[in-house]
């Protein structure tokens, strides 16, 4: 029982320690994305929890490896949840084009068609972001060029592209026009 | 048992949604998704209620079958936001893609031109998008926000605020 309150709890202390190292992160030499900050903050709260829940099934004399190898990846999967939830959600805030869209016409209090779209269009969306690609190390500049470097955000498309093909979707953005 | 549980209720839940998708791709996902995977389990434990099954009737499984649930919510939860990522087709990856293609080799900044999307398909839709919505409205010829998107944008301005982080995101 005090492990699903424990579990129930995650939620806000990840996100309390997201907002934590953020604030830490701004008086030290390296800086950390605040996309960065979201995962270390799960990392550490997923450690965190993974001991607390070990500690309590060792306590209660439960040592069948079967049963702790259930819990461990019980425990992992919740945690990816938890934090890929609170990534998502600063991510929402942060790169979504609905959100930013939303937050722009509330910042200027209304914006005709042309002025929105000189504020942010396909160059800007593009452009801006380059910079968080190469800052979460997805992407390198090699003698002027854009490589790759990373793989998890590539793969993570792939992903999607698996998921669009098998839910029936349209793969390609280019295949929805020939679709409709 | 909780993990195999929550996996299965959630595995259960993502083959019927496979299946409705698979006979028409509904166009208000965001009402089918949640329908699909809270509301339907949610009956089935309201039918299951009504007719015992031994197996619930054992008083250890209790806290295993409500660590379960909780393991299906979280998936659910993460994977009806991901869905997001499923539907829209991401700039992000789209820049990905086209580095990809130029491996090993790479390609300019300059040169970096996404094909596959255009000012329609991403600040277009969008904006289509939030007006169907009822988050913005178009008067005499500018576009402004409904009380809706006026709590969506006060929200969001708020979390940023406690996260530590600048009050409008780069977008």
């Amino acid at each position: 029982m005090i492990l699903i309150w424990i579990l129930l709890l995650t939620p806000v202390t990840t996100f309390v320690s997201t907002a934590i190292i953020i604030r830490i992160q701004k008086f030290s030499l390296d800086q950390v994305s605040a996309q960065n900050a979201c995962f270390l903050a799960g990392l550490m709260n997923g450690s965190g929890i993974l001991i607390v829940s070990l500690c309590l099934e060792l306590k209660k004399g439960n040592h069948d490896p079967i049963a702790i190898a259930s819990l461990i990846l019980y425990v992992f999967a919740f945690m990816f949840c938890v934090n890929f939830l609170n990534w998502f959600i600063y991510a929402l805030t942060e790169t979504s084009m609905h959100i930013h869209i939303v937050a722009l016409i509330g910042h200027y209090g209304s914006l005709s068609h042309d002025e929105l779209y000189s504020l942010y269009n396909k160059n800007t969306i593009i452009t801006v972001r380059i910079p968080r690609l190469l800052q979460l190390g997805q992407l390198k500049r090699k003698d002027e060029q854009l490589v790759l470097s990373g793989s998890w955000v590539l793969m993570g498309a792939i992903g999607c592209r698996i998921l669009r093909r098998i839910l029936g979707i349209p793969t390609r953005p280019e295949l929805v026009k020939r679709e409709s | 048992m909780a993990l195999v549980l929550g996996l299965a209720l959630f595995a259960t839940c993502w083959f019927i949604h496979l299946i409705v998708w698979r006979i028409h791709r509904p166009q208000a996902y965001p009402i089918w998704l949640p329908a699909i995977f809270f509301v339907l389990p949610l009956l089935g434990a309201i039918v299951l209620n009504l007719y015992p099954i031994p197996l619930f009737q054992v008083k250890s499984l209790e806290l295993d079958c409500v660590k379960g649930v909780l393991l299906h919510v979280m998936l659910s939860c993460s994977y009806i936001c991901g869905y997001a990522g499923i539907i829209e087709y991401s700039p992000t990856a789209e820049i990905l893609f086209v580095v990809d293609r130029h491996m090993p080799a790479g390609i300019s900044e300059r040169a970096l031109n996404v094909d596959s999307l255009t000012e329609c398909s991403l600040t277009g839709k969008r904006v289509d998008h939030l007006v169907a919505a009822g988050v913005t409205k178009l008067e005499e010829g500018r576009y402004a926000l409904t009380q809706t998107g006026k709590f969506i944008a006060c929200l969001s301005k708020k979390y940023r605020t406690f996260l530590g982080v600048a009050g409008i995101g780069e977008g």
